[in-house]
């Protein structure tokens, strides 16, 4: 499988580490991944708060970019996928709008979860398994731009998602039932309101923790930042818990290790994961 | 035939066939098919599911009276059940159809049901032998590898928390038949207990003294061998499943629940297992059950035999287990692959799931057939396909409701605690999983705080449901009215949009629900939030105020919407009869019941959202329409019943009387002991036989009745149950029907008074249950054999009224062959409607008026009298005859049969914020007639206002709950000058449609509607939300809190109202001030007291049943039909015009028709002639014949029993009702029961 790849700036910047997870989890289960040449930013930040058409313009570069490779393009950051699915969306609705004479690709803008718990992947990632994560209880937590709006993100169950969950499991985890898998993090909040942020981040948690999952898995690198960093400023007297990408986990599992330099890119303490590779040696049989 | 032909038009090609065909067996369907039947046509009811009743059956209580919904609908089950000309196709589909209106033929494919209802008696011994529980996982088919694979099994050994102790209570006995044995010591292993002797090449033996009876020899016995033989096991003659299921039973019933802990060796989830399923997956070890767990099928069958609850379905087993959910109890418990839909169930036959049934699927088990008494159950029994021949169709398969996963925010499936209303309705009710009480579902706990939230899956355009589903309102209201009955610690909150209680006495019902603490508010629910540990929900909501509020509630149920099934979808296609993109069936304004094909009609939800007595009305109108164009044909192809002789007593037979002490479910059960009052009744004097069935209504309890009567001779009975008024005509039915005169029969009721009203003191409605039932033995004993009059009945029709709803009546009375007399006080027909414009889809009633007139003034069956009046009336059911007041002042006497009053309602006039006074100000009708004229001019802002003089709420009226006509307190006050107390229904409708007419005249006009609830009930709500688009403005005001300020003077109008959702206060200066007045009936005063029939405070007429017989007024032969009724649309009350004359033409279509015998004489001899009888009566009966003593007219006697109590000198007898009688129930209450030994 061959898929065109769109990092983000995120992946570039403060989840580099996602980047490097992502690209060799796809390694290991055969998806090669080709980088959209010159790709630039997805609009999320600032451009679409401040002007409509900027906002839209800047993911549509990258989708006429992608075009010229006609393969499906993989998106792992989940502002980044909703900003080129609503230029994809508004592009083929009217093309003349923006310029274009035709617009009618036949790729498909996949995120990363979708793409990872379609039967046919949760197979090969169950047969890369080099050290399931039994014994985790990991509460899927997906925020909100992977799945809404519906009509833009075109997620058929967007308040009772599935994805995170099969991965979790395809890794030998176990998802726990929880109510706040949707709840917005206030990741776009965080540097204004802090306030807001520290709030919503503390009922997301402790929602978590009371359905006993003893750390987080996401699939979007603003709320992986946002979840961690503002359990540290609310303090109190639990323990933090820590937010793992799912393709952080699938490296590991796939790999056999967590390396320290990964670890290190945690601002809370991931303890939990790094225990499940507590014995090196055996660990470092399974790599091939 | 007659040129009126309004449902059917152009002549037949052929004779039609004198049948029809009722799709769907709920409500509707069976009203159609009693309707019908009753009037001469044969009627095929097709049920997919294995028994009728449909929606209404699963339903705990109805709104707006709180009546029992299974006690209400189970007499019209039993009657359709037991109707000769209703052939019942239930566990069928419709599966094709050819032909044309008159002459169809449909093709039924009937399911296998595995059990011969001829044989069945419904008793339910298979469902409580059947051992299976769960969907197996049974091997697909065995073409390849048949050869034992060598893979390695996964075992578990099942361990308690002691060691197992053998239990040789019912212990069956084993040994050896040594011509058998095939010497292999497999046996000799298999015994825990050294009680197999062996050697290798010798036979076994069982050693007796040492044997505990654990059967580990007998299930380890080859199969091919069987050398080990049972003995003393009660039932094996049946077979071994039954002594296991049989045993497994008698030792349940000896160990007490709390000792139940460790395995007790009783062997038989081995042998079940082994013997029975042939699957051999679990063995008896030294620590407890050892359980192959890749061999097991998952069928549950051990699980449900172990007496201790030792067995886990998930410990035997390293697959999922699929249990097998109750689908009637919404997934609420489990059913057997057996069961009965129901205990009421019509027919109450079983069906055996081929999905889960162990013996359809291996071949192996077999219990059920085994237990069968009668021999009913057949596993070879085949479905089957038939050709029916039917004149008309009517489709009515009801609704389903909306999947509630799709509103995820709401987490049902996730959460525990999270149900929808009909799982509600099932926790509710007596026969439902909890037995009526209120518990959670996650944890059995009893909630306090319980949150309703409305609109779930209606009015919901991200769902694709954007209709309001109208009934999920006051369901909701009653759910928590109810629950609160229940548990009065509950505290109901319910989360709405508008509360839409738009039908007649539902405001009064939820004022009422205000009172009872149920909370009210307007929000809809974000997110729902469950606590995973305690398992209670927070509820998230903006309040009125705008304020964000988080609140926590033990448990949440969803108000689902209705929704059209994929199915009847595909059924539609099938019949090709066109449904809109819900679903629903497409139909015209002018011709509601009528579907796209002619010849198939429609009624109930397929016809759009609707309640009972909505569903009521169109399939009684169904029923007319689909048999106007067979009215050739009635009688034709239907059987009349033959009862048996009447057998006549002999003056000194002695007395044999059965009595029946109900159950009603737990109605009564749980409160009354109703074995101790059967006990008890045994020692009455006279009774030979009493009994306790869990419903004597049902259909096969009147079955067992009738033979119970043959078998004791009884010549008496009494039956100790709920209302004489809903049940006696039933239980008498049964008593003719097994030959012995109807009034040897009295009823105690035992459920309103004493279950019902003394739920706290069982012990002493028990003694007063005995009491009522040693009364009415003591009548049944003095009773006396009644005769029953026959008068003729004259097939002619009188319609009160020249509207819409009486043309409509006239016209298809005529076209069954009717004679009509259509009475209009005006000087032309054409009633309200003259004055309206066009219906929501675009018809103008103009056009629809002239027609119809022309067809009533062209029908030669019908006689019209305009400017005529109704000015005296005489008679009775069958044969009435009635003074009609001509314009020549002549009075014109007419003889008919029936009559249905159509008298109607107009709009109302209040004199409010200047109407009647000022040019700006008008009413939606006024304002509907300048559209239509297109005299709007240059109108640039229209203010409406809703609920102008309606809904006025200081004299809100109260029904009585619990009866079955709503009864009104007098009102404390009279309402202001033309305002009125209730909603008008129409008025929310008629303002959208006229904002969108406006909108089409001129788009760029402001329209501003200030409302309190946009009551745009069904389809309507697509208007409504296409209004909004439009740019109509809505501001929601209420007349308490946030009344506006309208100012409104010849210089202008001026308004200042607080808009809600701006949350600040906006000034309207419009052109143009249009009032929605509602609708005020007619003065029907005299009328009324004319015919002796009730009208409400409010000059409705009230019907006889505030559910189920909608179109009926309470006295026999009389009918109403639209707005005379209630308020309604021109589509109900053409729907309801069709129904009267289906109620009415049961009636007509008879050439005699018997009277009650329960009547008054005067004895001649006694009478004084002193005229009181003559001035009690309250229907002016009695009077002084040629013989110079009073006499009783018996056809026009009412049997109230009035002169009976207020002749002085004793001269008037009542049958039932004669100092005998009362006197023997007197005596007996006072006595002590004046037992047998006694007396």
């Amino acid at each position: 499988m061959k898929l065109a790849y769109y990092p983000g700036c995120s992946l570039e910047g403060s989840a580099r580490d996602y980047d490097q997870s992502v690209r060799q989890v796809c390694r290991a289960i055969d998806i090669e991944l080709v980088e959209i040449p010159d790709w630039n930013c997805c609009g999320a930040s600032s451009a679409h708060m401040t002007d409509h058409e900027i906002g839209m313009r800047l993911p549509m570069r990258n989708l006429l970019l992608a075009k010229e490779m006609g393969l499906d393009i993989l998106v792992p950051c989940a502002a980044c996928f909703q900003r080129l699915k609503a230029a994809d969306k508004a592009l083929r609705a009217d093309p003349g709008y923006w310029d274009l004479k035709t617009y009618a690709p036949d790729y498909t803008i996949i995120h990363i979860s979708t793409l990872l718990a379609r039967v046919d992947i949760l197979e090969r990632i169950e047969g890369a398994l080099v050290k399931p994560l039994t014994g985790l209880s990991l509460a899927c937590y997906y925020g909100c731009l992977s799945l809404r709006n519906p009509r833009v993100t075109g997620a058929p169950d967007w308040e009772t998602p599935e994805n995170l969950e099969r991965i979790v499991r395809a890794v030998g985890a176990a998802p726990v039932s929880w109510s706040h898998r949707t709840e917005c993090c206030s990741g776009s909040l965080t540097l204004a309101r802090p306030d807001i942020a520290v709030r919503l981040v503390g009922d997301i948690v402790r929602a978590a923790r009371r359905a006993g999952a003893t750390a987080i898995v996401t699939d979007c690198p603003m709320c992986q930042a946002n979840v961690e960093s503002r359990q540290l400023d609310a303090g109190g007297r639990e323990a933090p818990l820590p937010v793992f990408f799912a393709a952080e986990l699938l490296a590991a599992a796939f790999s056999g290790e967590y390396p320290a330099s990964q670890q290190k890119t945690h601002l809370i303490a991931p303890d939990i994961l790094s225990s499940c590779f507590s014995q090196p040696g055996s660990a470092r049989e399974g790599t091939r | 035939m007659n040129s009126g032909n309004m449902t059917q038009p152009g002549p037949l090609p052929s004779p039609p066939t004198g049948a029809v065909m009722v799709i769907g067996g709920g409500i509707g369907g069976m009203q159609s098919s009693l309707d019908l039947a009753n009037a001469g046509f044969k009627v095929y009811l097709v049920e997919s599911s294995p028994a009728i009743g449909g929606k209404m059956a699963q339903l705990d209580k109805t709104f707006p009276t709180n009546d029992c919904s299974m006690c209400i609908v189970s007499p019209k089950l039993v009657e359709v059940g037991r109707h000769m000309n209703i052939e019942l196709m239930t566990w069928s589909e419709v599966t094709g159809l050819s032909g044309e209106a008159g002459n169809f033929t449909a093709t039924v494919t009937s399911r296998a049901r595995y059990v011969d209802i001829a044989k069945c008696t419904g008793c339910g011994a298979c469902e409580l032998a059947c051992p299976v529980t769960h969907i197996s996982n049974f091997p697909e088919e065995k073409t390849e590898e048949e050869k034992p694979r060598k893979t390695v099994r996964e075992k578990r050994t099942i361990r308690g928390p002691g060691s197992p102790r053998p239990q040789s209570a019912h212990a069956w006995s084993f040994s050896v038949v040594p011509e058998k044995c095939s010497q292999c010591g497999n046996c000799f292993r298999a015994c825990l207990h050294g009680a197999i002797s062996w050697e290798k090449g010798k036979v076994a033996a069982v050693l007796a003294d040492k044997c505990t009876g654990c059967g580990a020899c007998f299930t380890a016995c080859p199969e091919k061998f069987s050398a080990i033989r049972i003995d003393g096991a009660p039932d094996l003659d049946r077979g071994l499943g039954a002594a296991i299921v049989l045993r497994s039973e008698a030792l349940k019933k000896d160990i007490p629940v709390m000792g139940r802990q460790d395995c007790i060796r009783c062997g038989l989830c081995a042998m079940m297992c082994k013997k029975v399923m042939r699957i051999g997956a679990l063995k008896m070890v030294a620590e407890g059950i050892e359980a192959n767990l890749d061999l097991c099928q998952v069928c549950g069958a051990c699980v449900s035999t172990c007496p201790v609850n030792y067995l886990a379905i998930d410990q035997v087993t390293n697959k999922v287990p699929k249990p097998l959910f109750n689908r009637f109890n919404e997934g609420l418990n489990l059913r057997k692959p057996i069961n009965i839909l129901y205990p009421q169930a019509v027919p109450r036959v079983p069906v055996i799931d081929e999905q889960s049934c162990v013996h359809l699927n291996t071949g192996a088990c077999g219990i059920c057939r085994s237990v069968c008494g009668p021999g009913a159950i057949d596993y070879d029994l085949q479905g089957s396909e038939s050709e029916i021949r039917v004149g008309s169709i009517i489709f009515t398969p009801g609704f389903e409701v909306f999947d509630a996963k799709r509103r995820g925010e709401f987490g049902y499936g996730q959460y525990k605690n999270v149900v929808t209303s009909i799982e509600f309705e099932r926790l509710l009710s007596a026969s439902g999983p909890t037995s009526g009480t209120v518990t959670r579902p996650g944890d059995g706990g009893h909630p306090k705080k319980i949150a309703w939230i409305q609109c779930v899956g209606s009015r919901d355009h991200s769902c694709d449901r954007d209709y309001c589903s109208s009934v999920c309102c006051m369901y909701a209201t009653k759910e928590a009215y109810i629950a609160r009955e229940h548990d009065s610690a509950i505290e109901p909150t319910i989360f709405y949009i508008d509360m839409r209680s738009f039908g007649k006495n539902f405001d009064a019902y939820v004022e009422r629900a205000k009172e009872r603490n149920i909370r009210y508010i307007r929000a809809m629910v974000s997110r729902v939030f469950e606590d995973p540990q305690s398992g209670d929900l927070e509820l998230r909501y903006v309040d009125e105020g705008g304020r964000k509020i988080a609140e926590t509630f033990d448990m949440v149920v969803l108000s689902v919407g209705i929704q059209i099934a994929r199915k009847t979808r595909d059924l539609a296609a099938l019949l090709e009869v066109d449904l809109d993109r819900y679903g629903f069936a497409v139909s015209d304004a002018f011709s509601p019941l009528a579907s796209t094909r002619p010849g198939i009609f429609v009624c109930g939800a397929v016809n759009g959202p609707k309640d009972i007595p909505e569903t009521v009305i169109e399939a009684s109108g169904a029923a007319q329409a689909a048999s106007a164009g067979l009215a050739a044909a009635r009688g034709t192809a239907v059987v009349t019943e033959t009862l048996p002789e009447e057998r006549i007593p002999t003056p000194d037979e002695e007395l044999r009387i059965g009595v029946f002490v109900c159950h009603c479910g737990t109605n009564i059960a749980s409160v009354v002991d109703v074995a101790a009052v059967a006990e008890y009744a045994m020692t009455l004097p006279g009774v030979v036989y009493a009994g306790h069935p869990l419903y004597t209504c049902s259909q096969d309890s009147q079955e067992s009745i009738r033979s119970i009567i043959r078998e004791h001779r009884l010549n008496r009975l009494v039956a100790a149950a709920c209302s004489p008024s809903t049940h006696e005509p039933l239980f008498m039915s049964t008593l003719r029907q097994a030959g012995i005169n109807k009034y040897f029969f009295d009823m105690a009721n035992i459920r309103d008074q004493c279950s019902w009203v003394h739920p706290n003191e069982p012990e002493l409605a028990t003694e007063k249950s005995k009491r009522l039932v040693r009364m009415a033995v003591a009548n049944a004993s003095q009773a006396e054999p009644l005769a029953e009059l026959e008068f003729d009945v004259n097939p002619a029709l009188l319609v009160i009224g020249g509207g819409v709803a009486g043309m409509t009546a006239a016209l298809e009375a005529a076209q069954q062959a009717f004679s009509v007399y259509l009475v209009e006080q005006q000087a032309s027909l054409g009633g309200q409607a003259q004055f309206l414009g066009r219906t929501r889809d675009g018809r103008y009633f103009r056009q629809y008026l002239l027609d119809l007139k022309e067809q009533v003034l062209a029908n030669d069956r019908i006689k019209v009298f305009v400017s005529s009046a109704v000015v005296a009336q005489s008679g009775f059911v069958g044969s009435f005859s009635t003074d009609i007041m001509t314009p020549s002042g002549s009075i014109r006497t007419v003889q008919h049969g029936a009559i249905i009053v159509a008298t109607g309602a107009e709009e109302a006039r209040p004199e409010l914020y200047g109407l009647g006074r000022l040019d700006r100000v008008i009413t939606q009708t006024d304002f509907s007639a300048r559209l239509d004229s297109k005299a709007i001019g240059d109108t640039r802002h229209v203010v409406m206002i809703q609920c102008a003089g309606s809904r006025y709420d200081k004299n809100l009226q109260f029904s009585s709950p619990d009866t079955g006509t709503p009864c009104e307190t007098p009102e404390q006050g009279l309402p202001g000058e033309g305002q009125l107390p209730y909603c008008s229904r129409v008025c929310c409708n008629q303002a959208v449609k006229n904002a969108l007419y406006l909108k089409v005249q001129n788009p760029s006009a402001r329209v501003d509607i200030l409302y309190r609830d946009m009551r745009t009930y069904g389809l309507g709500e697509l208007d409504y939300q296409k209004a909004r688009r439009q740019g109509v403005n809505f501001i929601r005001f209420d007349p308490r809190d946030n009344p506006p300020d309208i100012r409104a003077e010849e210089a202008g109008i001026e308004i200042v109202v607080h808009d809600p959702s701006i949350g600040r206060k906006v000034s309207l200066r419009p052109d143009l001030l249009v009032l929605s007045t509602g609708m005020k009936p007619r003065d029907t005063e005299e009328l009324a007291s004319m015919l002796r029939v009730p009208r409400n405070s409010n000059g409705f007429f009230i019907e006889a049943h505030a559910k189920l017989r909608p179109v009926d007024l309470p006295s026999e032969g009389l009918y109403m039909a639209g707005t005379v009724h209630a308020p309604k649309d021109v589509s109900e009350t053409i729907a309801q015009a069709q129904a009267a004359v289906a109620r009415a033409a049961i009636l007509l279509s008879k050439k005699s028709l018997r009277l009650s015998g329960v009547i008054s004489k005067v004895d001649p001899t006694h009478c004084a002639v002193c005229l009181t009888c003559v001035r009690a009566c309250p229907y002016g009966v009695p009077f002084i014949n040629a013989d110079h003593t009073a006499e009783i007219n018996p056809a026009l006697c009412q049997g109230c029993g009035i002169c009976v109590a207020e002749c002085p000198a004793k001269a008037i007898t009542l049958g039932r009702y004669q100092d005998i009688n009362l006197k023997a129930k007197i005596h007996s209450y006072a006595g002590n029961g004046n037992r047998k030994g006694a007396a």
